[in-house]
């Protein structure tokens, strides 16, 4: 990763941290506070269920009254006495009359619980009900009581959860009115609508009793049959005091939206960190930016300076520490370039002098002949000697053989040293192949050629007449090689994108430890070589984008191969 | 009635006086309710069966003294050798209140349409023993085979199987003959329809009766419940009431309890419940549910028919009570329009409640009710049949179709031919799944003074011999 993208990062970093320390607790701190605004609106209900349970209670007790002094009533009473009730017609008197008030619960019985007229359940007239006599058993006139009460529904006969009073009609005192309230699916859809909840009624052993739901996404009865958080969930009991409770009324509220605040809060907090991480980041990247600026033009520069050009110089405005290092830099590629002009005017001093060491070294060889032959035709002249002739012959001769070498070392030494530039052109390497094999119309005794060329190769971009002398170097070596015979190879064909010419011989090979300075110039095997033949073959391949290799085992002959580039295929050629 | 009512308040000393009776007045008579339906051959409660004695004849009928005589017939119907055919020969002269004459082509027709699927009749038990009953019930024929008219007044009527009591079942009042091509309230009854009101009905007598003019000029029949009728008739507002209730103490007249109510558990469909129901329901107390739904004067009932159809059952006796397990659920089938059925629907769910099982009640239209016990489609249903015929062998036919359909009423034909009714009672009770829970009858309270209360064995009174003075013999009068 760059210093800069690293120093946004960090930036960026160093901005979200303190936010997420403070996001975390100002976020809990309002989710808590949502909490706390639900349960109170939970405990708001829940005091408002008891208040309807107390009102409904009192409703009762007044039924009770109203229905025990109405005109119905007493005429009923009166007909009992004198016997004259229609069984069948009275049964379901008092349906009528719960109907019209409301009442889910309403029975007239004698003081021992024998039902006279019932409305909620007509065919237990004429019986004793458990459920009466228990009530007047156990509690006064005019005071409600929660009591699960058997009702007739369409589905049979059914307990029904009920608030009941009941009063003494006047001047009756053997006969009772029971009024009472259902605490059931009405009153559920009451409360849940009043609550704007869910509200279950649940009896004994958690029996849902009534339920009902209203305000939208209300998880209904979410709050037990999903395991909801009883936090979520009041409860009042319905029982009489000090007894244990018959049932119990909960209510839940929608959670939708303490859960929308909450969402809500967390994704202000979300999008606030979010800006931060943002605005941090920009600022870290300006700054970085004008940190690494110069750092970068130093990194170019000193790539460039690493590729060889010293004349690298970084302008980017720089203050401080960052200038020094900039001045630096510039002070530095400029000593190296001053350095490098006196390493190079050194070297080609070297050059010249090893040169002319070379040159003086070359040329001192043939002069000790010279000087002989020189020296002994002086003689065999002063001597006057009769084999004169034949001995200035031979002198002659001598010194002769010795300027042509002479000659060809300095023809050599000027050639390597005027080796022209190349002027590539596209050719193909089995007209290299042939050019140089033309030269071979006949091959000498004992010499077999062979010659393996792809005809798909590619064409190469070379110096035509340069590569033939690169070639031509490469099979007179060979042919050197080969004095007493062998088979000379001349094969190209492709690898990838290069051009592959190889000259091989069967001779005697290479020596291993010769094999890495057969390319260094001067180096030589030959008792008559100048060591320049393959340094100038080397150099004019490397001039050429290739490569000159050598592979060779002692007693396996050697094998030089010329790489080349091949030549890029011109639009439109196959 | 308001013509009569000052009338009636001399009729004590007139009586006193030895006038002569006379004809006219206007006659009010309180029912249990206003007779909705006026075709004889759909009647079903006693207000319609009372309507229907004043508005139809038959061609026979049961004499106050339980005989067979004829009515509309000129003899007693005379069975061929072999017992399966009857010879009917009509009254010369008949004619309905329209004026149209009254012949055997109607007889026919009116025996045929018993059993026709549009009638849509629950007395088709009377022509079931008619050959060709079935094709006719079953919409494949729209008159019977066995009905042959013979002549302008006579007919044979040809049975699928030998039915001595053939002439009884015609004496029901169902049986009544009306005219063909309706309307179905014109009769040969004692008066003919004046008018219909809201729960009254208004009669007129009609001058050509079969067996002289009726008495009075006009009948208000008027559905009124208890207090209702009871104010009315202290008010003078009413002369006779017919309900549950006495409304006249120790003058009332008790009517033969012919409307039986029963419990039907439905074997077929409740498999093993239905012996734990009957058992609970058996359990029950009978007389109690009769005090409750029976109202007026009710008994217990033993055995399929009422006492008045056919005698020799015991009182039935509560047994042990007998808690259902498992907490079954039924559902228990109440005809609408009846008070009392609706309590002893109530009572029975509570003490069927009482007894483990939750029965949830449904109350259905009457021709519903009767459709689903036909076809088998109900648990259990309180069925009330007020029996439209007198003597054992028709009532048999006539619990069998309404407490099974056609095919136990034909059942029952076929054993009765085998066995004594009695023991085809049992049978059928058992095939059925019936338990008999009550009989009921109603009072007929005439005011003081009000003369020729002449109750007849099929618990109507009839109508047309009322009077307010003492009766001469009636002018035309046939013998």
């Amino acid at each position: 990763m760059r210093l800069r993208a690293r120093l946004t990062l960090a930036f960026a970093l160093f901005a979200a941290a303190p936010m997420l320390l403070a996001v975390l607790p100002l976020s809990r701190a309002l989710s808590e506070g949502l909490k706390a605004e639900y349960a109170a609106r939970l405990d708001g209900a829940a005091l408002a269920i008891e208040g309807e349970l107390r009102h409904l209670g009192l409703s009762a007790a007044e039924a009770a009254r109203d229905v025990a002094r109405s005109p119905e009533v007493a005429l009923l009473a009166r007909e009992r006495a004198q016997g004259a009730l229609d069984p069948a017609e009275v049964a379901r008197l008092a349906a009528e009359w719960m109907e019209a008030r409301g009442l889910d619960v309403l029975a007239v019985a004698d003081s021992r619980g024998v039902v006279v007229t019932s409305g909620h359940l007509p065919g237990r007239a004429g019986d004793a009900d458990p459920e009466l006599r228990s009530l007047f058993a156990t509690t006064g006139p005019g005071r409600p009581v929660p009591r699960l009460v058997p009702r007739a529904t369409p589905a049979g006969v059914e307990p029904a959860l009920a608030l009941v009073a009941w009063e003494t009609v006047p001047g009756e005192p053997g006969l009772r009115v029971a009024a009472g309230v259902a605490l059931g699916p009405r009153f559920a859809e009451r409360m849940a609508a009043l609550a704007g909840g869910a509200v279950a009624v649940r009896g004994e052993g958690d029996r849902p009793l009534a339920a009902e739901a209203r305000g939208g996404k209300v998880h209904l009865l979410a709050t037990r049959f999903l395991g909801a958080p009883r936090e979520r969930v009041r409860t009042v009991p319905v029982g009489r005091p000090g007894a244990p409770p018959l049932a119990w009324v909960e209510v839940a509220l929608p959670t939708a939206g303490l859960e929308r605040a909450q969402v809500a809060v967390a994704i202000v907090f979300l999008a606030a960190l979010a800006a931060a991480v943002v605005a941090a980041a920009l600022v870290g990247h300006l700054v970085a930016r004008r940190i690494t600026r110069p750092l970068e033009a130093l990194r170019a520069g000193a790539a460039r300076v690493a590729a060889g050009d010293l004349g690298v110089r970084v302008d980017t405005p720089a203050a401080g520490e960052l200038g020094e290092l900039v001045r630096g830099f510039n002070a530095m590629t400029a000593d190296l370039a001053a350095s490098r002009a006196r390493v190079a005017a050194a070297e080609r001093v070297a050059a010249w002098q090893e040169v002319a060491r070379r040159l003086a070294h070359e040329i001192k060889n043939p002069l000790t002949p010279i000087a002989m032959s020189v020296a002994t035709l002086r003689d065999a002249l002063e001597q006057g000697r009769p084999d004169f002739p034949e001995i200035f012959q031979e002198g002659a001769s001598a010194i002769q053989e010795e300027v042509r070498r002479m000659k060809r070392i300095v023809d050599e030494f000027s050639r390597f040293a005027r080796l022209p530039a190349p002027e590539p052109s596209s050719i193909s390497p089995a007209d290299l192949v042939a050019a140089v094999l033309a030269l071979y119309p006949s091959p000498p005794p004992g010499l077999a050629i062979e010659r393996e060329v792809d005809p798909a190769l590619p064409p190469v971009r070379a110096d035509r007449d340069q590569m033939v002398q690169v070639l031509l170097n490469l099979v007179r070596n060979a042919e050197e090689a080969m004095r007493g015979g062998g088979t000379l190879r001349l094969a190209a064909h492709r690898d990838g994108d290069a051009v592959l010419i190889q000259v091989s011989d069967t001779g005697p090979g290479i020596a291993a430890e010769d094999l890495a300075h057969v390319f260094e110039p001067y180096f030589t095997t030959k008792e008559s070589g100048t060591g320049l033949g393959l340094a100038i073959a080397e150099r004019i391949v490397r001039e050429h984008g290739g490569r000159l290799e050598v592979a060779s085992r002692p007693g396996a002959g050697a094998t030089f191969t010329i790489r080349l580039p091949a030549a890029p295929s011109a639009p439109g050629s196959p | 009635m308001r013509r009569l009512a000052p009338l009636a308040l001399l009729l004590p000393l007139a009586a006193l006086a030895g006038l002569p009776p006379r004809y006219g007045g206007d006659l009010g008579v309180a029912l249990p309710a206003a007779p909705a339906n006026l075709d004889p051959a759909r009647l079903s409660d006693p207000s319609e069966l009372e309507a229907a004695r004043a508005l139809h004849s038959t061609l026979v009928e049961t004499g106050p003294d339980g005989a067979l005589r004829p009515a509309l017939l000129a003899a007693l119907p005379e069975a061929e050798p072999g017992g399966r055919a009857f010879r009917l020969r009509l009254r010369p002269g008949l004619r309905f209140h329209d004026g149209r004459p009254l012949t055997a082509a109607d007889v026919a027709a009116s025996l045929s349409r018993l059993l026709a699927p549009g009638t849509r009749s629950p007395h088709g038990w009377i022509a079931l023993p008619v050959a060709g009953a079935d094709d006719v019930r079953e919409g494949r024929a729209s008159t019977l085979s066995g009905v042959q008219v013979v002549g302008e007044l006579e007919l044979r009527v040809a049975l699928d199987l030998p039915f001595p009591e053939f002439p009884r079942a015609l004496a029901a009042l169902p049986a009544a003959v009306v005219p063909r091509g309706g309307p179905v309230t014109t009769g040969a009854g004692p008066f003919r329809l004046a008018s219909r009101g809201e729960g009254t009905l208004r009669l007129a007598a009609f001058d050509g009766y079969w067996r002289g003019r009726a008495y009075p000029d006009a009948l208000s029949l008027s559905g009124m419940d208890a207090r209702r009728a009871a104010r009315a008739f202290a008010r003078g507002e009413v002369d006779l009431v017919v309900r549950p209730e006495s409304a006249s103490g120790a003058a009332a007249r008790e009517l033969p309890s012919t409307t039986a109510t029963y419990a039907v558990v439905n074997a077929k469909r409740l498999g093993r419940l239905a012996a734990d129901l009957r058992h609970a329901l058996l359990a029950l107390d009978r007389s109690e549910l009769a005090r409750l739904g029976g109202r007026g004067h009710a008994t217990p009932l033993a055995g399929l028919l009422p006492p008045s159809l056919l005698s020799g059952s015991p009182a039935p006796a509560p047994r042990a009570p007998a808690r259902v397990a498992g907490n079954p659920k039924v559902e228990l089938l109440v005809a609408a329009g009846s008070d009392g059925n609706r309590a002893l629907a109530d009572r029975l769910q509570v003490k069927l409640f009482d007894h483990g099982v939750r029965a949830a009640v449904a109350v259905v239209a009457p021709e519903a009710l009767a459709s689903r016990i036909a076809s088998g489609s109900f648990d259990l249903a309180v069925v009330s049949l007020t029996f439209t015929s007198v003597g054992a062998q028709p009532a048999l036919l006539e619990a069998a179709w309404a407490l099974g359909g056609p095919q136990a009423s034909r059942r029952a034909l076929s054993r009765l031919s085998q066995a004594e009714p009695a023991a085809v009672a049992g049978e059928l009770a058992e095939e059925l799944g019936v338990v008999p829970l009550f009989a009921a009858g109603l009072h007929a309270s005439p005011r003081p003074g009000l003369l020729g209360l002449e109750v007849l064995p099929d618990a109507t009174v009839e109508l047309g011999d009322l009077s307010v003075a003492p009766r001469p013999a009636r002018e035309g009068r046939a013998p």
